[in-house]
């Protein structure tokens, strides 16, 4: 590593995340620090693998430097990372059904570091591609249902809700439990996201879903709580009118 | 001595040179004079429709004024370019480091997740923050990000980024206008069509009108651009039951993608559109012979001329048009068959809301800029709710802030929220299929067209570019989700390190985990609906 390192231009180490605040606004030509620290480390192999016209001697390069960076065991965090980005960078090469070998580097990048952000966020990128690309039903069952299980003792509250929202969706487009998808959804609106069209989306969609698996009083519930929530939203009105007919179904 | 000519040719380059020299020296001395003791703000944007740079040009007076009783002497100028050319010159400016203070932006008009992380700022933290200049108004202590109709979760948005990157200026919604004298005179309506069956048939007595020999006019002005506004109405407004039916969330929203993985398993159905085709067929026999080959001024030419009793435009439009027009146009909703209409009624759910009303569209903050805090406070002085109603008359646009109602000629404009999702128009769900549409187009039409011959073309070739455009459509999520890895990896460690709120981490992470959900979905063939 010291020797590609020894190929980056001489630049005193970053103090004060200035190679971060650059990949924040895409500047991945700037000369990267010469040093192991292991933000820096991890901070220059992002910006060659960002780096414009891709080249495989870049991406070759960066490989390298997370390789060494994963193996690292005195900053758990930044091991993470790298095993994490290593996956990300083997899942470019491999868009559509390839990318199940990469789930499993995801699910052993999280086995190792399960306490981390990067650990978390790597199971995160696991679900959806488990989720539907596996075509065994039973099979794909198993490690949603695995992955859910999973998911309750995370503690990144940005990555939980958005692992118990997609793997609410999954159980609700595959058709395996609208109960289920109910519940994960009810539980991902609970931790609140900061997005705020994707935190209505999953509000709407919890009281679809709530009515699907046939709890039409948490169905109303939730179309109440959006509409005064979103009183502009242009989903409203049709909410309405679900709103209507679930009370009027209601037992 | 020197021959006639060439001493009347020198005197004339002699006399350009002391011009140009002149018009130099003019020039110079007025930048010079300026750069001494006046800030300018230079702020670009393509709004050439009668209204908006009158407009700006006011309210930028206004501020200057106010700066000025502030002991600051500032000068508002305003960069309007043409919306052709406004990417590419956005692009040059922006790469080298000459934008102006504040830049309009579209993602339509080029503005890219790539582009607005590299070259703008995004103000999260400052929309998070009241906007000083609402003092005094029921908006005082509302954050500067909540005094905007969507809290800027559409309007200011970056989709890809997630982050605060634009102030909006107005919303936007397409209307039937028609010429109220014509009407009454040809029909005997004082009022314009209320549902869909009327509507048609007050087409048909305009039709008959004309092959009478009574008056050259046509009951609808078309143009490419106007034809498709009509058209998209029509098909959104008679497909809507499709949108509910490729809603694989559940969340009640539907778009382009949501059409695309549908159709690659076999959940979306060209039969559902035949009635919107029969509507595009029925609206073509209405418009001027050739109207596909004219342009959007050739139909407000027919329309002014009293040519013709209707036309369909955009919000954007109206001041442009109520200028050129020799008449005061009356203006409503393109009425939509009922759920109950035995003939039209099979996809309708109702009303259809005005969609896509609201986008991602306003004025940025380049990285580059050097005056930031100017840029800033004249963004919040335009987007106060005084000024801003102001600018709203003036430019007649449809209000974004909140608390600020649109002038009576915009009323009619108002976006519609009760009413259903249309469906989605074939010719919005991606570049091939939309090539698809427009160049075969003619075989749905009259004279010569026919549903029966555009559906059989539809059903040889739609699977190929529905596929194409999916595939293009995959490609785009792949590389914003790239592109946010960067960012995500970025704003984990500046969080980490307190440089940076942890919720700007998270809403991008929201954004991303969504979108990289909705990528793997799309692979996924369900066997039955949830």
């Amino acid at each position: 590593m010291l020797a590609l390192l020894a190929l980056a231009p001489s630049v005193a180490p970053a103090t004060d995340n200035v190679p971060w605040k650059r990949i924040a606004s895409f500047d991945f030509a700037a000369e990267t620090p010469a040093s192991s620290q292991p933000s820096d480390v991890l901070a220059t192999a992002l910006s060659l693998i960002g780096r414009q016209p891709r080249t495989e001697r870049n991406l070759a390069r960066a490989s390298v430097l997370l390789t060494e960076l994963a193996q690292r065991s005195d900053t758990p965090e930044f091991a993470a990372a790298a095993a994490y980005h290593l996956a990300r960078l083997a899942q470019m090469s491999a868009p559509g059904a390839d990318a199940l070998a990469v789930a499993d580097q995801f699910v052993a990048a999280y086995r190792r570091w399960p306490g981390t952000f990067h650990g978390q966020l790597s199971l995160l990128r696991a679900a959806p591609i488990q989720g539907y690309l596996i075509t065994d039903d039973t099979v794909a069952r198993t490690q949603i249902d695995a992955l859910a299980a999973t998911a309750q003792s995370f503690t990144d509250r940005g990555v939980k809700r958005n692992l118990l929202a997609t793997l609410a969706e999954i159980y609700y487009r595959r058709g395996w439990s609208a109960a289920r998808a109910q519940q994960l959804t009810e539980a991902a609106v609970a931790l609140g996201f900061d997005h705020r069209i994707l935190a209505a989306n999953l509000l709407a969609a919890s009281a679809t879903r709530a009515a699907a698996a046939g709890d039409l009083h948490a169905a109303v519930t939730h179309a109440d709580e959006f509409l005064r929530r979103y009183p502009d939203d242009v989903r409203g009105y049709e909410l309405r009118q679900l709103r209507a007919e679930w009370a009027a179904s209601q037992p | 001595m020197m021959p006639l000519k060439i001493r009347w040719s020198l005197i004339g380059v002699l006399l350009a040179l002391a011009a140009y020299a002149a018009a130099a020296l003019w020039v110079a001395r007025r930048t010079s004079a300026r750069t001494e003791s006046v800030t300018t703000l230079r702020v670009s944007h393509w709004l050439l429709e009668t209204g908006y740079r009158e407009a700006f040009a006011e309210i930028g007076r206004a501020w200057e004024q106010k700066q000025a009783k502030a002991g600051r002497a500032v000068r508002f100028e305003q960069i309007v370019v043409p919306t052709r050319v406004y990417a590419a010159w956005m692009r040059t400016n922006l790469v080298g480091g000459t934008a102006p203070d504040l830049v309009y932006v579209k993602r339509e008009n080029g503005a890219t997740d790539e582009l607005m992380a590299r070259y703008f700022e995004p103000i999260d933290s400052e929309a998070s923050a009241p906007n000083p200049y609402n003092a005094g108004t029921p908006l005082a202590d509302a954050s500067w990000r909540n005094t905007f109709i969507d809290g800027l979760a559409v309007t200011g948005t970056s989709p890809g980024l997630a982050d605060i990157y634009a102030i909006p200026t107005s919303a936007t919604s397409i209307r039937l206008y028609f010429n109220p004298r014509l009407l009454e005179q040809i029909t005997g309506l004082s009022t314009p069509p209320r549902d869909w069956t009327e509507f048609l048939a007050v087409c048909e007595e305009i039709a008959r009108w004309r092959e009478q020999g009574q008056h050259r006019v046509v009951p609808i002005a078309g143009s490419r651009v106007n034809a498709t506004l009509l058209f998209n109405l029509a098909v959104g407004g008679l497909a809507q039951s499709s949108a509910r039916q490729i809603d694989r969330r559940g969340d009640l929203g539907t778009g382009p993608a949501e059409l695309l993985v549908a159709a690659q398993h076999g959940d979306w159905k060209l039969a559902d559109y035949t009635l919107a085709l029969r509507a595009v067929q029925e609206l073509g026999r209405y418009m001027q012979p050739g109207f596909l080959q004219m342009q959007r001024e050739d139909a407000t030419m027919l329309f002014g001329q009293q040519q013709a009793v209707m036309i369909v435009a955009g919000s954007w439009t109206a001041n442009s048009l109520h200028a050129e027009l020799p008449f005061t146009p009356g203006v409503a909703e393109l009425p939509l068959p009922s759920p109950s209409d035995p003939q039209w009624g099979g996809g309708v759910r109702g009303a259809a809301t005005d969609n896509a009303g609201l986008m991602f569209e306003g004025f940025a903050l380049p990285r580059a800029g050097k005056q930031r805090e100017l840029a800033l406070d004249f963004l919040r002085f335009l987007s106060s709710q005084e000024v801003y109603a102001r600018y709203a008359e003036l430019s007649g646009c449809l209000p974004v802030v909140k608390g600020v109602t649109a002038n009576d000629r915009m009323r009619p404009f108002q976006l519609r929220r009760d009413g259903f999702r249309p469906g989605v128009p074939l010719n919005q769900v991606g570049e091939a299929t939309r090539r698809l549409w427009d160049q075969n187009l003619q075989d749905l039409l009259p004279p010569s067209g026919s549903v029966d011959r555009f559906t059989q073309l539809l059903a040889a070739h739609l699977p190929a570019t529905l596929a194409q455009d999916l595939d293009r459509w995959r490609r785009s999520i792949r590389t914003s989700v790239e592109l946010q890895d960067f960012l995500l990896e970025a704003r984990h460690q500046l969080s980490a390190a307190g440089e940076i709120d942890l919720s700007r981490r998270d809403t991008l992470l929201d954004s991303q985990a969504a979108a990289e959900s909705a990528y793997y979905a799309s692979f996924f063939a369900p066997t039955s609906h949830p």
